[in-house]
């Protein structure tokens, strides 16, 4: 089963979307990343065909699905907030995907969904009595009821812990692989987003401006648009001066580094960028010098599973994020070896191309 | 809507904290409850007080024919009103079409005009030389004037509106989102009304029909134009109140106030039976 998108234009309350072009191959996964605003939920929303069309064309397999009706389409969407019949319990809310030849097998086709995302227990509950993690799991049994061909999923982990996100990336992954299906799920979670192997996108204004493979996106950023999406929030215009098939040495103010990264097409003005995540920190100087700055802890941040750090005398507003456990050991004014590791920075052009 | 409870719960005041905010409230609130329910309470002493004329008046044929016909039509009319007000309301509710504020000015109509009013605009169509009353007498033989179907078209001018608001405001409360999975789970639409849609509101639908009944039963000023025989029950009791005073009009209007009484509260406890899912 192949999702094929083509120039799709769209647009509602003065928004408006694309045109967008893509192709999502069966067992594989798009995580669609942007803004607030950016349009993803419209666009899934102009897939599931809630909104209207303008322009382009959306098919499966080669069926031309653009103006078919949104219980024809086999795109099971599954929103935000879930939309759980409040009225059904779990096996109701279930049974109700279940196609209508298939309708008198309801139970169980119910049975074995239920069994499978582990829901025995709340079988009879209804969706005011579940937790979150329940809740979605229900969202998703209900979804794969009607055997789509694709599964749309706007932001499925944004209101769960660390353990309900793997729960929910391991039952994707079974899905893919086990249903062939083809997935489009809305992120704001780089991590989350490259959680499952697949594509990513980026929207930002209605259009898709840079998608591919996650790694390839996350290390290669079209632009500082995408970088910021991604997370990739320190970013400092960079002067080239030395380059080798290997290597690329650049310059910010007084400080010097190397990094592995391509340079963008010559004579474009780059910035280098690296996420606060990848900044190593030591309290020693470690063994390996290079790329290695003297820091002090300028603010010290701890938000939840990630202690935020700004450091002073590296290049302007240098950003560390690393685990509340190896914060515990810093303070402010603390002087500390800020590493920005070669193979983690990248050289990104200052400009859109 | 437990997030919006959860809101209200924060942001409401504790009235026991602030009884300089809350006690002049409370006072106005008894002043305007009082206004309700102490010239029924008078009517009711006083009807009690003499239980001869209640039994009279529950014996006399014309008052039990005159309250029978009250609720006859009121049925018949919450009944029209459903079916005609409720897709009505939908489609307000639901849809986006030009004009579709002048249709809902239009709905909102009978409501300010006066009931009379509403009595005679009723009569220029459903009259005996009436835009339609004539060709219908003709053709079916189906007279308005002075008969139940007078008293019923009556009773609907002035009760419908409550339908389709009360019945709109229903729909509105069905999540959108909803229906859009419903239909992105191979649902059509009236599948989706049918199993989701209407599975929600029907509380919210039956509360609609029944204020609609109750408007149906308590209406003099438009039926007392187009029918004045034969007589409803607030017709009965104005016409006793005219020919023997208010003596006698007492113990019908409690009967009547009691009989209205019991059939709303039930009504009202079916549509606001607790709700299960939510």
């Amino acid at each position: 089963m192949t999702l094929q998108v083509e120039q799709l234009q769209s647009g509602r309350s003065g928004f408006s979307l694309g045109p967008v072009t893509m192709t999502v191959e069966s067992g594989t996964c798009l995580a669609l990343m942007g803004a607030n605003g950016a349009g993803k939920t419209t666009f899934l929303e102009a897939l599931v065909g809630f909104v209207k069309c303008t322009s382009g064309s959306v098919s499966l397999d080669g069926r031309d699905i653009t103006h078919e009706v949104p219980e024809r389409r086999r795109i099971a969407y599954v929103p935000q907030d879930l939309a759980l019949f409040p009225h059904l319990d779990v096996t109701q809310n279930i049974a109700f995907a279940v196609k209508r030849k298939e309708r008198r097998h309801a139970a169980g086709r119910s049975d074995e969904l239920i069994r499978e995302f582990g829901l025995e227990s709340v079988s009879k509950h209804y969706p005011h009595q579940l937790s979150s993690g329940q809740a979605q799991r229900v969202a998703f049994a209900r979804a794969l009821a009607m055997e789509p061909a694709v599964l749309l999923l706007d932001e499925p982990t944004a209101n769960l812990d660390l353990a309900g996100q793997r729960s929910i990336h391991a039952s994707l992954r079974r899905s893919l692989l086990e249903r062939g299906l083809v997935v489009i799920y809305v992120t704001h979670d780089i991590l989350d987003g490259m959680a499952l192997t697949g594509q990513l996108a980026i929207l930002e204004r209605g259009r898709v401006i840079q998608s591919g493979r996650p790694d390839a996106v996350f290390h290669r950023p079209a632009d500082a648009r995408v970088a910021t999406h991604l997370g990739i929030t320190n970013l400092w215009p960079a002067q080239i001066t030395d380059e080798t098939p290997a290597m690329v040495r650049v310059r910010i103010g007084s400080h010097g580094f190397v990094c592995h990264a391509r340079r963008p097409a010559s004579n474009t003005p780059v910035l280098l960028g690296i996420g606060p995540g990848e900044v190593e920190l030591y309290s020693t100087p470690p063994a390996d010098l290079s790329n290695t700055l003297r820091v002090v802890v300028q603010t010290l941040q701890i938000n939840g599973q990630t202690a935020l750090l700004e450091l002073a005398d590296g290049p302007p507003g240098l950003r560390a994020a690393v685990p509340p456990a190896q914060a515990e050991n810093f303070v402010l004014g603390q002087a500390l070896w800020a590493r920005l590791p070669a193979d983690r920075l990248r050289l990104i052009p200052a400009k859109a191309q | 809507m437990h997030s919006l409870s959860r809101i209200a719960h924060t942001i409401m005041p504790n009235p026991k904290r602030q009884p300089l905010v809350t006690l002049p409230l409370a006072l106005l609130a008894s002043l305007f409850l009082a206004s309700i329910v102490i010239p029924l309470a008078v009517m009711s002493i006083r009807a009690l007080s003499s239980p001869e004329e209640l039994k009279a008046a529950v014996l006399n044929v014309t008052i039990r024919n005159a309250i029978i016909l009250s609720f006859e039509a009121g049925a018949i009319t919450a009944a029209l009103s459903g079916i005609f007000g409720i897709p009505l309301a939908w489609l307000l509710s639901r849809f986006r079409f030009p004009g579709r504020t002048l249709v809902q000015a239009v709905v909102d109509l009978p409501l300010t005009v006066p009931h009379v009013v509403a009595g005679i605009s009723v009569l220029f169509v459903y009259g005996r030389q009436g835009l339609l009353g004539e060709p219908l007498q003709q053709i079916f033989g189906l007279s308005f004037w002075g008969s139940l179907p007078g008293v019923v078209v009556a009773m609907l001018f002035v009760s419908a509106p409550y339908t389709v608001s009360a019945a709109r405001i229903a729909f509105d409360g069905v999540d959108r989102r909803l229906e859009k999975v419903a239909r992105s789970l191979g649902a059509g639409p009236w599948s989706t009304l049918w199993r989701v849609v209407l599975p929600i509101s029907w509380r919210g639908l039956l509360s609609a029909v029944t204020l609609s009944y109750a408007r149906a039963v308590s209406e003099f000023g438009s039926v007392v134009i187009i029918a004045y025989y034969p007589m409803t029950a607030p017709v009965k009791i104005y016409d006793l109140f005219l020919r023997f005073g208010l003596a006698q009009a007492i113990a019908v209007s409690f009967l009547v106030l009691v009989l209205s009484m019991g059939v709303f509260f039930m009504l009202n406890l079916i549509s606001r039976k607790p709700r299960s899912f939510t």
